[in-house]
């Protein structure tokens, strides 16, 4: 393993271009993370048609570097203008925006940076030494085991809903109806094409992506466009002194290998390790009272939190083909669009991709290092462009990336309509992952079922009686249950709260 | 969101009612095995289920606001620029990518605010450059 990953660390380091790639998908990440309204998601599905024309390596290191630097990036508008540029810096508000109006700004994105380097760290070594493990134990998985997985995967849904698990579910609903459009891979028989050439071959990933995340996030911010910002960008170059970095070194880590944990579960994602790191860090703080007020370790928690995830997040991404989150769910889209498919199989026939990703993701935290501690101020400028140059700019682009992949303006029509979708739905506050979640899985739940019925001629006892089919059915309902529950809970203590008042 | 609730799930049921119709007149298979039209019915089946779930809790549900406020001139920007996006992908192939963009951009831009609009032309050639850069001469992306 250990040979493994210096050969792909040689495989980058000796490849100006992978590094110029490297450098350039961090570079990106952190400007689309700085910008409010712009998630990392978002950047990552507009990168994903760059990304055609790549070799899979460049590839995914472009995308890793995207979501490694995208994460961090959120805490520069966080910081500077109290509103994060993604959700995962939502947590780093509450003390960064404090000590940027205490003049502190350039040592509250010093914290960041080295947060955030921590965060990505931990998680990549996470990565490194459990996914080879985990792609180990998943060689013994057949369809039925597949199929189980396809099937957490989707009830994962049931916990990415937002406030309304019934809504997610339905969004989750629409995905798998859109994954069963097109040839039957099974039988060849065409299912819902309308007589249309162009859906034979079922509903392109890419521009549903676009439109969801990125045209209908347009589509809203240009009902906001001309609200005014203005943005200190003159704050000192502030690094931390030694006593400070030790200070926050404890927090980091600890935040580092919650957000790990966090990522790793599919479904849990940045925003909320931010909000679990920095809870823990207040509740276990000798001064909790001081958390808000504009100290270190109230900015170092979060950042390590949401960074810890990046690692974390490939890891059932890489070795189930789960993702852990929905930036993960579009790489997954992603690695299937290069012709690689998730899973132990990945390990075993594309190894020199999956650790050239692991020496990538390493070597992608040192350029989000360097860029936070010498470049910082530059990023800042970003946040000074107008939004009404930007937001147009960003239709352009998504028009460009959904017509690079098959050179084709239906692809450009059906990214427009999913845009239109997306932007009606979050109006109705249904979540719109859970549709990319299901779009995704839906062909390998429903294909590893049908293969699974064939292995038991038509015997559904077969997911019962393999044990680990049986055991991922489990987990399944008790995820299910398990959301509703919280839900309800949460539900419950907003009513209370209300009558108290 | 109450009416919108309700709106969508009437459609919503709708849409599974129309796959369950169309699903069940999928060729099915001589053995036991599952044929093309057993998971689009499974689907449908939990859509219908769950959006009667919904329109269930949407009984008790006290949020009366409209979705969107029709009124708003917010809203009505955002409608223009559907528009000018919709009429940018139309002439799309008909004028190129070299002169529809600029159309576009800057179209969008003016719908939004009629301000500064040197910059906005500085802006619409500089994008359209940069845009055109990377994807046809460093992508070798084909444009329209």
């Amino acid at each position: 393993m250990l040979g493994q990953l210096l050969h792909g660390f040689g495989t980058i380091l000796a490849s100006p271009s992978l590094i110029l790639v490297l450098l350039l998908g961090v570079g990106a990440g952190i400007m689309v993370g700085a910008l409010p309204g712009l998630t990392a998601t978002m950047g990552v599905a507009l990168l994903v048609p760059l990304t055609f024309g790549m070799p899979p390596i460049a590839a995914m290191l472009m995308l890793v570097g995207v979501y490694v630097g995208a994460i961090y990036g959120g805490s520069i508008s966080a910081i500077l203008l109290r509103t994060p540029g993604t959700p995962a810096a939502a947590a780093t508000v509450l003390d960064g925006f404090a000590l940027a109006q205490q003049g502190k700004a350039g040592k509250a994105l010093s914290t960041s940076t080295i947060a955030s380097f921590v965060g990505g760290i931990v998680s990549a070594m996470a990565l490194t030494f459990i996914a080879p493990q985990l792609a180990t134990f998943a060689l013994r998985f057949s369809s039925p085991e597949y199929f189980a997985l396809a099937l957490l995967g989707l009830t994962i849904i049931a916990s990415i809903s937002g406030d309304s698990i019934v809504k997610g579910l339905i969004a989750g609903m629409l995905g798998l109806m859109l994954s069963m459009m097109g040839m039957d891979p099974l039988t060849g028989y065409a299912r819902f094409t309308f007589g249309s050439i162009d859906l034979l071959s079922g509903i392109s990933f890419v521009p549903v992506l676009i439109g969801l995340f990125a045209v209908s996030e347009a589509f809203a911010a240009v009902e906001q466009i001309l609200t005014k910002t203005t943005v200190d960008t003159k704050f000192a170059n502030q690094l931390l002194t030694w006593k400070e970095i030790k200070g926050i070194s404890w927090t980091s880590i600890k935040s580092a290998i919650i957000g790990t944990f966090i990522g790793i579960i599919p479904g849990a994602g940045a925003d909320i390790a931010a909000f679990v790191s920095y809870g823990e860090a207040k509740r276990s703080s000798k001064h909790p009272e001081k958390f808000g007020t504009g100290i270190l370790e109230g900015v170092a928690a979060p950042e390590a939190g949401n960074n810890g995830v990046t690692g974390g997040a490939m890891v059932p991404l890489l070795t189930l083909g789960i993702p852990g989150d929905a930036t993960t769910a579009v790489m997954l889209g992603a690695l299937m669009m290069l012709g690689l498919r998730p899973g132990p199989l990945l390990f075993k026939d594309n190894g020199d991709v999956v650790y050239a990703v692991f020496a990538g993701l390493l070597i992608a935290n040192v350029f989000m290092l360097i860029y936070g501690l010498f470049g910082v101020k530059l990023f800042a400028r970003i946040l000074t462009v107008p939004r009404v140059i930007l937001t147009p700019i960003i239709f352009i682009l998504c028009v460009v990336g959904a017509y690079a992949i098959n050179n084709s303006m239906f692809d450009v029509w059906a990214m427009l309509l999913f845009g239109f979708i997306g932007y009606i739905m979050q109006k109705l506050k249904f979540p719109i992952s859970p549709i990319v979640l299901a779009l995704i899985l839906g062909p390998m739940a429903e294909g590893e079922f049908r293969r699974a019925l064939m292995m038991s001629q038509g015997n559904l006892s077969i997911f019962a009686t393999r044990p680990i089919a049986a055991i991922l059915l489990v987990l399944s309902i008790i995820s299910v249950v398990q959301s509703i529950m919280k839900q309800r809970k949460a539900k419950l203590a907003k009513a209370q709260a209300v009558a108290a008042e | 969101m109450r009416k919108g609730n309700l709106f969508s799930g009437l459609l919503l049921l709708a849409l599974g009612g129309y796959v369950i119709v169309k699903a069940m007149r999928f060729p099915k298979p001589m053995d036991n095995t599952p044929g093309p039209g057993l998971f689009p019915i499974l689907v449908a089946i939990a859509l219908i289920v769950l959006v009667l779930l919904m329109l269930w809790e949407n009984r008790t549900t006290t949020d009366n606001k409209p979705v969107v406020d029709i009124k708003s001139p917010d809203f009505h920007r955002a409608v223009f620029v559907v528009l000018a996006l919709v009429a940018y992908i139309i002439l799309l192939p008909l004028l190129g990518f070299l002169i529809a963009t600029p159309l576009g951009l800057l179209g969008i831009m003016l719908i939004v605010n009629r301000q500064a609009v040197l910059m906005k032309l500085l802006a619409t050639g500089l994008a359209t450059g940069a845009l055109y850069g990377v994807f046809h001469t460093l992508l070798q992306v084909p444009l329209p």
